[in-house]
C-alpha cells in the first residue's frame, strides 16, 4: 500500500525546471532513497513533500489525502536536516520535546511528554545528555538528537536530507547501521536523499535515481546496480566501463553486438522486439565482472579478448587495472587482492587475456 | 594546545592602552570626592557634591528626561530594529542594507540638521517626543546591525525545523527565532540605550524648551567651568553603565565572547 503518492509534480525556479513531471509511489514502511548528483532536484522534491515549497503543478497525497497545499506544521511528517537544525537555546530534552509540545492533535499531557522524551533518549543512548545544550555535543550526538526529535511523536513519514554528510567516514558507517535499525524498530517510512551511491545501495529497500529533475530508474538496489537502464545510471552508480556498441543482428532471444569496433558477441534478451539492426548505444560492464589472465581460460561460456596493462591503482582490498584493448579503447578491470603476497598480479605493458560473461553486462540504448 | 599566555611586550602594550582609556575616568571619579571647588589639587574627601547634585532641580529634571528618552527610544528601536535585522538576513530587499547603514555612517550634524528641518516643515513641536523620534531613528540601525550579525552565524534551517515539528509561523518566530537571536537583541538594545543617553549633537537640534537632557545641561554648565558637580554626575553615569554592562554579561554571556 502506498503511504505517499507523488502525482505529476513539477517545479520551476526562475524559469529553470528543477523537477519535471515526477510520479512516484512510496510504500508503507519502506526505506526509500532518492539518489542523484547535486542539482538533480532531489532536495527540491523532498522540500515539496515537507511543505517548504509548493509544486507548480501536480499533487502530493499522504495516505490518500491531498497535502499539496498544507503548511509544513500541518503535515504528519518530519524532516532531518543536513545541518541537524537543533534549537541552540534549548536543551537536548527540550529539543526532543518540541514536537510534542506543539502537538497538532490535542494536547499531550506533561507527564506523557516526559515519559516519551526519556524513552526515545534511551533508545538513541543520549539519556545522560538530556540537560546539555547542542553546542556541547559532538556531530554524531547532534545527529542522534535530530533523529530522536523527529521520531518522538511517531510521524507517518521521515524525510532525511543528506543527514550523514557532515560526519566522518567511520561514524557514517556506524550511523548506517543505527538508521536501518531505527527504521525497522519504529516502522516509520523513510525517504532518504543522498548523492552517495554506496550509502544508497547499503541502506535502501528501493532507490530512485534522479538526473536533471527526472527519475531515471526506480528499483531495488541490486537491480539498479546490476541492470542499469541508462548510461547515466550505469555511470553514476559505482565504476563502470561504458563502451560504444551497435546491434548487428537481432535473434529470437539474443542480440548480437559489436562493441568498441572489435568485440563481437551475443547478449541474451528475454524479448528482442524493441531492438533492430543498426541501433547504437553502449555496452556497460562493471570492472569486477571482468577476469584477467596470462593464458586463455578454458570456460567456453566466457568471451575473451587481448589487452595490454597500462597501469593500476592499489586500493588495499582490490586493485583497479587500466587496460587498453587492441584498438586502444580503455577498459577498467577490478581484481580482488586475494593472494598472500601484496604484489600486483600484472606488470605495466604486459599483454594479457581478459574474459567476461556477456550476460554480466547490459546494452543501453540511452 | 594553544599558547594561552601572551608575551611580556604584548602585556605591556595592552596595559598602556587600558591606562590611556581609563586614567582620565579614574581622575574624574577621584575629583568628584574632592573638597576643593576647582579641579587642581587634592584638598580632602567629601560627599557634598553628590548632595548638591541631588538638590539641583534643573539637573534632576534633565537626568529624568534623559532616562525617559533612552528607555522609550531603545525599546521602540529594539522592536523595529529586530524586525529590520531579520528582514536583512532572511530576504533580499533591494537597498535595505544601504538604508539601514546610512543613519550610522552619516555625520551626526547632518542627521540633526535634517531632522530639525523635517520637524519644522511638518510643524511638529520640539520637545521630548521629537527627541525620542530622532533617537529611535538612528538607534534602529544599530539594533538591526547587531541582530543581523547574530543571525549571520546562525543555522537558518532552524526556522524550517520549527515549522516541520508543528509550530506555526508565529510560534516559530517567538519560540525559536527570537530566543536564538536574543544575545543580538540585548546587545543592540544596550547599544541603543547608551547611544541615546549620552547623545549630544542630534539632541541639540531636536530639543525644545523644557526638554533639556543631561548632556545638554552638562554642556551649558561647562560654559561656566568644570565644577566637581559635573564630576559627580559623570561618575554616576559611569556607575550606571558599569551596572548595565554587568547585567548584560550575566544575562547573555555569549554576547561578550
Amino acid at each position: 500500500m502506498a503511504i505517499l503518492e507523488i502525482q505529476n509534480v513539477s517545479k520551476l525556479f526562475n524559469d529553470q525546471v528543477v523537477v519535471t513531471d515526477i510520479s512516484l509511489d512510496i510504500k508503507h514502511g519502506e526505506f526509500f532513497t532518492l539518489l542523484g548528483p547535486s542539482g538533480c532536484g532531489k532536495t527540491t522534491l523532498l522540500r515539496m513533500i515537507a511543505g517548504f515549497s509548493k509544486p507548480d503543478s501536480g499533487r502530493i497525497l499522504l495516505e490518500g489525502k491531498d497535502i499539496t497545499n498544507l503548511p509544513p506544521e500541518e503535515r504528519p511528517l518530519h524532516t532531518i536536516f543536513q545541518s541537524y537544525a537543533l534549537f541552540p537555546h534549548l536543551t537536548v530534552a527540550e529539543n526532543v520535546a518540541f514536537a510534542l509540545k506543539m502537538a497538532k492533535m490535542g494536547d499531550v499531557p506533561k507527564e506523557q511528554i516526559k515519559i516519551l522524551v526519556e524513552k526515545i533518549l534511551v533508545d538513541v543512548q543520549l539519556i545522560n545528555f538530556a540537560n546539555r545544550y547542542p553546542h556541547d555535543l559532538s556531530g554524531g550526538q547532534k545527529q542522534r538528537v535530530a533523529i530522536a526529535r523527529s521520531l518522538v511523536d511517531r510521524p507517518k513519514l521521515l524525510l532525511l536530507d543528506e543527514p550523514l554528510s557532515a560526519l566522518d567516514a567511520r561514524l557514517r558507517e556506524h550511523m548506517h547501521i543505527e538508521l536501518v535499525k531505527l527504521q525497522e524498530e519504529t516502522g516509520v517510512t523513510f525517504i532518504y536523499v543522498t548523492h552517495d551511491q554506496s550509502e544508497a545501495l547499503a541502506l535502501s529497500s528501493r532507490i530512485g535515481v534522479m538526473n536533471k529533475g527526472k527519475i531515471e530508474q526506480l528499483d531495488k538496489p541490486q537491480a539498479i546496480y546490476s541492470k542499469p537502464e541508462t548510461y547515466f545510471v550505469a555511470d553514476f552508480l559505482g565504476k563502470c566501463n561504458l563502451l560504444a556498441a551497435e546491434i548487428i543482428e537481432v535473434k529470437k532471444h539474443a542480440i548480437k553486438l559489436k562493441v568498441s569496433d572489435i568485440l563481437e558477441f551475443d547478449l541474451e534478451q528475454e524479448n528482442t522486439e524493441d531492438f533492430k539492426v543498426g541501433d547504437k548505444g553502449w555496452f556497460s560492464l562493471r570492472p569486477e565482472k571482468i577476469k584477467a589472465n596470462r593464458n586463455e581460460p578454458e570456460d567456453e561460456e566466457l568471451y575473451t579478448a587481448k589487452a595490454t596493462v597500462k597501469g593500476y591503482y592499489y586500493y588495499g582490498d582490490v586493485t583497479l587495472y587500466i587496460l587498453l584493448l587492441e584498438n586502444g579503447v580503455k577498459l577498467q578491470v577490478m581484481l580482488s587482492n586475494t593472494r598472500a603476497k601484496p604484489t600486483a598480479f600484472f606488470d605495466e605493458e604486459e599483454e594479457i587475456i581478459i574474459s567476461f560473461e556477456p550476460g554480466s553486462g547490459n546494452f543501453l540504448s540511452k | 594546545m594553544l599558547e594561552s599566555k601572551p608575551s611580556r611586550v604584548l602585556l605591556f602594550l595592552g596595559a598602556l592602552g587600558y591606562l590611556f582609556l581609563y586614567i582620565p575616568i579614574a581622575i574624574l571619579i577621584l575629583y568628584s570626592f574632592n573638597e576643593s571647588r576647582v579641579n587642581v589639587g587634592w584638598v580632602g574627601f567629601t560627599l557634598k557634591w553628590y548632595k548638591v547634585l541631588f538638590t539641583d532641580k534643573q539637573l534632576m529634571i534633565a537626568a529624568l528626561n534623559s532616562l525617559i528618552i533612552a528607555v522609550i527610544s531603545s525599546v521602540v528601536s529594539v522592536i523595529l530594529g529586530t524586525l529590520a535585522g531579520v528582514a536583512l538576513n532572511r530576504y533580499k530587499v533591494p537597498f535595505l542594507s544601504i538604508l539601514v547603514m546610512i543613519p550610522i555612517a552619516a555625520p551626526e550634524l547632518l542627521v540633526g540638521v535634517s531632522l530639525l528641518l523635517f520637524f519644522l516643515m511638518i510643524n511638529f513641536t520640539l520637545g521630548l517626543v521629537s527627541i525620542i523620534l530622532a533617537h529611535t531613528a538612528f538607534c534602529i540601525s544599530f539594533v538591526a546591525i547587531a541582530v543581523k550579525t547574530r543571525m549571520h552565524g546562525m543555522d537558518n534551517s532552524i526556522i524550517d525545523a520549527a515549522r516541520d515539528l508543528g509550530a506555526n509561523r508565529f510560534q516559530a518566530f517567538y519560540l525559536v527565532l527570537i530566543p536564538s537571536i536574543l544575545p543580538g537583541i540585548i546587545a543592540g538594545g544596550l547599544m541603543a540605550f547608551t547611544l541615546s543617553i549620552d547623545d549630544f549633537v542630534i539632541t541639540f537640534f531636536t530639543a525644545g524648551v523644557g526638554s533639556s537632557t543631561l548632556p545638554l545641561t552638562i554642556y551649558s554648565m561647562l560654559k561656566i567651568g568644570v565644577t566637581p558637580e559635573i564630576n559627580a554626575i559623570s561618575t554616576m553615569m559611569i556607575i550606571i553603565t558599569i551596572i548595565l554592562t554587568a547585567i548584560a554579561t550575566k544575562i547573555s554571556p555569549q554576547l561578550f565572547r
